[in-house]
């Protein structure tokens, strides 16, 4: 605490110091001074007349400051230093200050060619070797949800390029050619997922890198790797354990006279192995391709792909999941009077940054099939094949978008038997910006519409085996702007899931060892409404009132709804 | 067709026929979980009487159509001890049956004839079996302690002059393991300790306590309850290292790692406390504290341990049981 403290007080100094030097150097900015601040104020009302335990109003909140000191000495370095102050209000989110040093890094380039970073750093690759899934439920949501899932992504780094928050060093470079070829692009990078306890766990090291080939506008290759690893005799322990996954990649480009084609794949092989233990290896490939054609006159995009992923593929850096399923709510974490743990619900995946996380992990994590049985680890989802497609049309004038999809897939291999699942899904979204129709309006008026459904089913000569689950998502989302700064928010999402499921019981090794009935049959319903006031683009004051039900008739726990007031500042600068 | 689309469609062609793939399914035989549920060999036991003091075991047998969840119970006909093994399989054999003589909680099994059930839950069927147990288990490790002949004269014991004071050998009630335990108790409303022994190396021969020098994989356990009511009493372990093999322990330049059970975390009822040797802290007042010699977990070079019974002077009447000190390697005792 005292050392937090300390560094706060060096960064504060700093920045009162250069700044005012800065000021008077504005035309070569040298140490500049950025961050964001945050207020957010909470009051829920638990609503179950039955739970005579249970407190049923809570209020809480929190203040932050988050201020970065960056500094350029020169062309060729940046640094850039954050530290966190937050002091809670009290009730479930705590009380008292906390400091933190948020992020720490810094970059720069070598002989004006060789870019580097060290320290905190966001990376990503492919979606079957290095990529952060954007977690359930964030599909259709339009600015009401968003106002708190932006305060969760932006505390766990999460952003719109799905890359994961590492420590470590990357570097990138390029070579340019005369001719044959346009560019060699080289990216590589080093983390640490899991220090050594001296004990019996080693350090364990994620690492890897990309090299694509720019033949022309037209073609490019590449090649990936990554792997997480155990640097042996960091510990006792003679255990070891590696995960390489090698990925190449084609893009194509063709124009015709009045379509633009582009065709992408990925294929490669995957090893998950533990040296010096009974684990047996998992080796297994895929193969990913989508072609796209864009109709240059009307902007219509159709996407047409296939997939193939073995049952046996491992990607830790693909398949970490962003949402962990098996922590307890922060908000009301047990209700009842038997206090039987709250199940996350649509509320907890917007606001609840304690279930999120960072951390790679090997292990096949625990997902909702109730949200997202089809991929839940994304592209990167074992034991997938089958195709997709996609349909995207633009108005010339920005009035609508519109776009349609579709999946059919289908096990590769069976699951306590030969019998395969199969797999759809629907989804449907379209967005309706009439202040576009409107040659003298420059408010907002739009009104967006969201539909995905899904289904699996499995039948098996057991009916105790047999699947039928089906879910769906309704999102009706409407933005009005009422004056130049003022704006009505309001939402209405619909989440049901009916139906069962035999889910797979994994062991450490991540094989399926047993299954586990499932069944459901939830309903979530949630409205919001929401008053805007933007004071610029980068500060905003929203205050939200929403309500969210919640049944479940198979889960044995009581329906409940939950109340929510809130006030949420945000700044940038 | 030019070299691009050759490239790329060889390199997809090659990506998709090269590589083989297993074609086995996953998981369990949906026939072993959702067949028809048969016992195809009865419940049987690998021997009719077993010595668990010369380090026999006994395992059970029984093997069903589908895989079913089981319970087998042993319960002993002249004690109050209990063994449960529970598992789901098709088999039951020695790679998931053995006993090895320990109980699932205290009191520990004696010598005598036990019953084992079998039950299954698919069908809620139930066998049963006896076996003789011809001697007790002796808890596999380095005993320090277990009061079967009250205090030894080679330990040091120290008790303050209050009142109601105990520090004595018993055996009345459930006795966790053997026939006596030590009460330790009284009231001192002068001073924190109330009594202490030290268990010094030089009481247990030539090679003091014989520990390895490995402390991961050394534990220190114990059996403790707490009088109801009373939440009072702190027992403070010190582990004193003679690291300089002088034969004497210096405490301002060699290493003490200590331990401390509150009375608040006992339980009324006989437990098990563990610790990894290498988990242990130096300590001052209960706080950590940096150890005063070379730093490291010695325990081949433990000279003394000391068993502090503390308690605040202000709050009165203070108690707590003890029984069966023991050092074990590679796992917490068992009971």
């Amino acid at each position: 605490m005292k050392l937090e403290k300390y560094i706060a007080l060096i960064l504060l100094t700093l920045f009162v110091g250069y700044e005012a030097k800065a000021q008077k150097e504005e035309k070569v900015r040298k140490v500049w001074a950025s961050g964001a601040s945050r207020s957010v104020f909470q009051q829920n009302n638990l609503l179950l007349d039955t739970d005579t335990t249970t407190p049923k109003k809570l209020m809480s909140g929190h203040t932050l400051v988050d201020l970065a000191i960056n500094a350029k000495p020169n062309d060729q370095t940046f640094l850039h230093g954050m530290v966190r102050i937050r002091n809670d209000f009290g009730g479930f989110w705590g009380s008292g200050v906390t400091f933190d040093i948020r992020q720490l890094y810094v970059k720069g380039l070598v002989g004006e060619a060789v870019r580097y970073q060290l320290g905190d750093m966001n990376y990503k690759l492919t979606p079957f070797t290095f990529y952060s899934n954007n977690e359930e439920l964030s599909s259709h949501q339009s600015a009401g949800l968003s106002i708190f899932r932006d305060m969760v992504r932006y505390d766990m780094f999460y952003d719109e390029d799905n890359t994961w928050r590492q420590q470590g060093a990357a570097v990138d470079f390029a070579l340019e050619f005369e001719k044959g070829i346009d560019e060699l692009e080289v990216n590589v990078f080093s983390s640490r997922n899991r220090a050594s306890d001296f004990a019996q766990q080693n350090d364990r090291v994620f690492f890897g890198g990309n090299m694509t080939l720019k033949q022309s506008d037209l073609f490019s290759l590449g090649v990936n790797y990554i792997d997480l690893m155990d640097l042996a005799g960091t510990s006792k322990s003679k255990n070891e354990f590696h995960n390489p996954v090698v990925t190449g990649t084609t893009k194509w480009n063709y124009s015709l006279k009045k379509y633009d084609l582009e065709l992408n794949t990925e294929s490669g092989v995957s090893r998950m192995y533990e040296l010096n233990t009974a684990k047996e290896e998992l080796k297994d490939f895929f193969l990913d391709m989508e072609l796209s054609g864009k109709h240059k006159k009307t902007g219509t995009t159709v996407r047409f792909g296939y997939t193939n992923v073995g049952p046996q593929f491992r990607s830790v850096g693909a398949q970490s999941k962003r949402l962990n399923f098996e922590a307890l709510n922060l908000m009301y974490s047990r209700y009842e009077n038997g206090q039987l743990p709250r199940a996350i619900s649509q509320m907890d995946v917007y606001q609840d940054a304690s279930l999120y996380q960072l951390r790679l992990d090997p292990q096949l994590q625990a997902f909702s099939p109730a949200y997202d049985n089809v991929m839940p680890y994304g592209k990167a989802t074992p034991n997938r094949k089958g195709f997709n497609l996609e349909v995207k049309r633009e108005s010339k004038n920005e009035f609508y978008e519109i776009v349609l999809g579709g999946k059919i897939l289908s096990e590769i291999v069976g699951q306590g038997g030969d019998d395969l699942r199969n797999f759809n899904t629907l989804d449907g979204e379209l967005s309706l910006r009439f202040d576009k129709l409107m040659v003298n309006r420059k408010k907002p008026l739009e009104l967006s519409l969201g539909y995905t459904s899904s289904r699996t089913e499995r039948t098996t000569s057991f009916t105790e085996a047999n699947v039928d689950l089906k879910s769906a998502m309704l999102d009706l989302g409407l933005k009005v702007g009422l004056s130049s700064d003022f704006e009505l928010l309001a939402n209405y999402r619909s989440i049901t899931a009916q139906g069962n499921e035999l889910l797979s019981v994994r062991n450490l090794n991540t094989e399926v060892v047993d299954f586990e009935a499932y069944s459901t049959d939830l309903v979530e319903s949630l409205v919001l409404i929401g008053l805007r006031y933007n004071f610029s683009k980068k500060n905003r004051l929203d205050i939200v009132w929403q309500k969210m039900n919640w049944e479940d008739k198979k889960s044995g726990n009581k329906d409940y709804g939950i109340n929510q007031f809130a006030i949420a500042y945000n700044l940038k600068f | 067709m030019n070299i691009r689309k050759i490239i790329t469609f060889a390199l997809v062609l090659f990506a998709f026929t090269s590589c083989e793939r297993e074609e086995n399914s996953e998981g369990p035989n949906l026939d072993d979980l959702f067949g028809e549920f048969k016992v195809l060999d009865n419940f049987e036991v690998s021997a009719a009487s077993v010595d668990f003091s010369t380090g026999e075991q006994v395992f059970f047998t029984s093997r069903f159509s589908t895989i079913s969840a089981w319970e087998i119970t042993i319960e002993s006909t002249t004690s109050d001890a209990k063994k449960v093994i529970e598992g789901r399989s098709k088999v039951i054999d020695a790679s998931n049956s053995i006993w090895d003589g320990s109980a699932s909680d205290f009191p520990s099994f004696g010598t005598g004839l036990c019953t084992v059930t079998l039950l299954v839950l698919e069908d809620s069927s139930k066998q049963s079996k006896d076996v003789t147990v011809t001697g007790a288990r002796v808890p596999n490790g380095i005993v320090v302690a277990n009061f079967e002949n009250g205090i030894n004269p080679d330990w040091t014991l120290f008790k303050q002059a209050g009142a109601n004071m105990s520090f004595v050998t018993r055996d009345t009630g459930v006795v966790p393991e053997g026939s006596k335990y030590l009460d330790m108790g009284g009231e001192v409303d002068w001073d924190w300790l109330i009594g202490l022994i030290d268990f010094p190396a030089t009481a247990y021969g030539v090679n003091g306590f014989g520990l390895n020098s490995n402390p991961t994989d050394l534990y220190f356990n114990l059996i403790l309850r707490k009088k109801p009511g009373l939440t009072n009493g702190i027992i403070l372990f010190q582990f004193k290292e003679d690291e300089n093999e002088d034969g004497t322990f210096t405490e301002s330049s060699e290493d003490m790692y200590s331990v401390e059970v509150k009375g608040k975390d006992l339980t009324d009822d006989w437990s098990v406390y563990s610790i990894k040797y290498t988990d242990l802290k130096a300590l001052v007042n209960g706080a950590p504290s940096t150890p005063n010699g070379n730093g490291q977990h010695n325990p081949d070079m433990l000279h003394t341990l000391s068993c502090l019974f503390l308690a605040d002077p202000s709050s009165g009447y203070s108690q707590a049981d003890m029984d069966l000190l023991i050092f074990t390697e590679g796992e917490a005792l068992k009971l």
